[in-house]
């Protein structure tokens, strides 16, 4: 090759390179520049020449490291990959690939409204068995809802399970029958058995469901706005949290959950609660865990027959929350519910927004109010 | 890595992918020009990482080895849809391996820490360059962006940011901080 043949070669590389790191790539991507992607005569190209690439592109990719929003979505970032592996490695479900969520546009936000959060199940019980039982118990509901309000962020796994009636307090409902009878469910819709909340302060959270596909349905709020992302389908988006309704038992999808010192002062009847023995909450838990029990002794009162709460003995945070006999959709029998803390890492800043759960051209739509 | 319980290959992922996600931010960066496919691609070799953990060999550093994993990956990718990538083939991921590992060797804490003399390179380009460069960079703006704010023509920024990377690499192989 001659020297001005390299030189024209150089020049057309150059140029390409620019098309690829200076938005113009985008743009035809897009569709605004009718231009289609260059060709580059790779196999006219030198080992100098893929040097020098290497090297250009390589200052391209460093230089976005100067990106101010760059620290923020580097957590986000590894917050995603760490909440996948281990959703895989608990359940072995195969991790949401939230980059590769299709865009599609349809417009049925109405039918995203009918779901909501789960989190408002662990905000609310704490109040909802707040009742006049002894001194000593309700102080120590009282610390939980303080603990649960200022604590920071908190991942909890759900899993549900038959009911196992011998297991309540013996003034507990009766024994419910076997299931052998039931046929398996139907139900394609995700499921709150291996579910994992994420919870931040009072009122943000995320809560990844399975499909009985292994794919992941995902609730969420930062607080202003409630979302949700499905696979393949436009994330949805409301500002209005009464638009909701929660994912959960029927019995327990009532609980408000922004407001919980007013949910206390509601709800303070029906349950009998006792605090029994400290405890683990496994063979290795070196933590004795405080222990509430509340038997639901007003029928009218709507709820789970029984609670349990295992809160720390010096922060108060919930290590575990188990509902007894909790009817589930999809279910004729009822079931038992518990909700376990896995960790108190803390999340990345923008991790309760639907944002980092999604790709970013996925099509959001906003419920009208 | 077999012999670790699944709760601690867990936290020893886990500090690994910390360590070194700007490291293959990078290196993906570097050969895919489309953002959302550079962020699938991340979580993509993240995950066949952690599946494939037990593979990972602990007496030879982890970043070759999730690189050689992205590359795979950014190959097969290229066989689907070319167009997410720039100049993309193994001779070039080669020639990246060698410079992302050089710049991983460098002293540092923080991959910042190892790429501090590029921002000593951007401070000393000449002032348009500087400037385009921090627009485009600092700000994500396209080229077409800059040029309508500073009111010169496309080509002209264009050639402007061609003209400061080339001067930015000068400036980084001088400083080691790439092959020369």
């Amino acid at each position: 090759m001659s020297s001005s043949d390299d030189a024209r070669l150089r020049a057309e590389f150059d140029r390409i390179l620019g098309w690829w790191m200076d938005g113009d790539a985008g743009t035809a991507a897009r569709g605004h520049l009718p231009e289609a992607t260059p060709e580059l005569p790779v196999g006219a190209l030198d080992d100098r020449t893929f040097s020098a690439a290497a090297g250009m592109q390589l200052v391209h990719a460093l230089l976005q490291h100067l990106d101010d929003r760059e620290a923020a979505a580097r957590k986000t970032r590894i917050e995603r990959v760490l909440a996948a592996i281990h959703q895989e490695s608990v359940h072995g479900i195969e991790a949401p690939r939230p980059a590769m969520v299709s865009v599609q546009r349809r417009r049925h936000v109405g039918a995203m409204l009918r779901w909501a959060a789960a989190v408002s199940l662990l905000i609310g019980v704490a109040s909802w068995v707040y009742v006049a039982t002894s001194n000593s118990a309700i102080a120590a509901l009282a610390r939980v809802v303080e603990a649960w309000d200022e604590s920071t962020d908190r991942t909890y796994e759900i899993s549900v399970e038959p009911s196992d009636s011998r297991a309540e307090h013996k003034a507990g409902p009766k024994p419910s029958r076997p299931e052998s009878g039931t046929p398996p469910p139907t139900d394609h819709r995700p499921g709150l058995d291996r579910a994992v909340l994420y919870v931040r302060g009072g009122n943000q959270f995320v809560l990844y469901r399975p499909t009985v596909k292994g794919q992941m349905v995902i609730n969420g709020s930062n607080g202003r706005e409630n979302w949700l992302v499905r696979p393949k389908r436009p994330v949805l988006v409301s500002s209005d949290p009464s638009d909701f309704r929660l994912p959960m038992p029927e019995s327990l999808a009532t609980i408000p959950f922004v407001d919980v010192r007013s949910t206390l002062l509601d709800l303070r009847y029906g349950y009998d609660i006792k605090e029994g023995p400290a405890e683990p909450l496994s063979a290795d838990d070196p933590t004795q865990w405080r222990h509430l029990h509340a038997r639901k002794i007003d029928p009218v009162t709507k709820g789970p027959r029984a609670i349990s709460i295992w809160f720390h003995p010096t922060t108060s945070l919930i290590g575990q929350i188990r509902f007894e006999q909790v009817n589930l959709q999809g279910r004729q029998q009822p079931r038992r519910m518990t909700i376990s803390l896995v960790s108190t890492r803390t999340l990345a800043a923008d991790w309760f927004d639907h944002g980092a759960h999604h790709a970013p051209e996925t099509t959001v739509e906003h419920a009208v109010p | 890595m077999s012999d670790l319980s699944p709760i601690q290959a867990e936290t020893v992922f886990e500090i690994l992918v910390r360590e070194n996600t700007e490291m293959l931010m990078t290196y993906l960066r570097a050969v895919v020009w489309n953002q959302p496919v550079v962020e699938d691609l991340f979580q993509e070799t993240m995950l066949v990482a952690w599946r494939r953990l037990h593979e990972y060999d602990r007496t030879r550093p982890f970043g070759p080895w999730l690189r050689g994993i992205a590359g795979r990956l950014v190959l097969a990718h290229a066989r689907k849809s070319q167009r997410d990538l720039m100049l993309c083939d193994e001779e070039v991921l080669e020639h990246l391996d060698r410079q992302v590992q050089r710049i991983s060797e460098r002293t540092g804490d923080t991959w910042d820490d190892k790429i501090a003399a590029l921002r000593e390179c951007v401070a000393a380009l000449p002032e348009p360059h500087r400037q385009t460069i921090w627009m485009r960079y600092q700000e994500d703006r396209t080229a077409d962006g800059i040029a309508a704010l500073l009111d010169v023509t496309h080509e002209a920024i264009k050639k402007r940011l061609q003209r400061a990377r080339a001067l930015l690499a000068s400036c980084l192989q001088r400083k080691g901080l790439l092959c020369p």
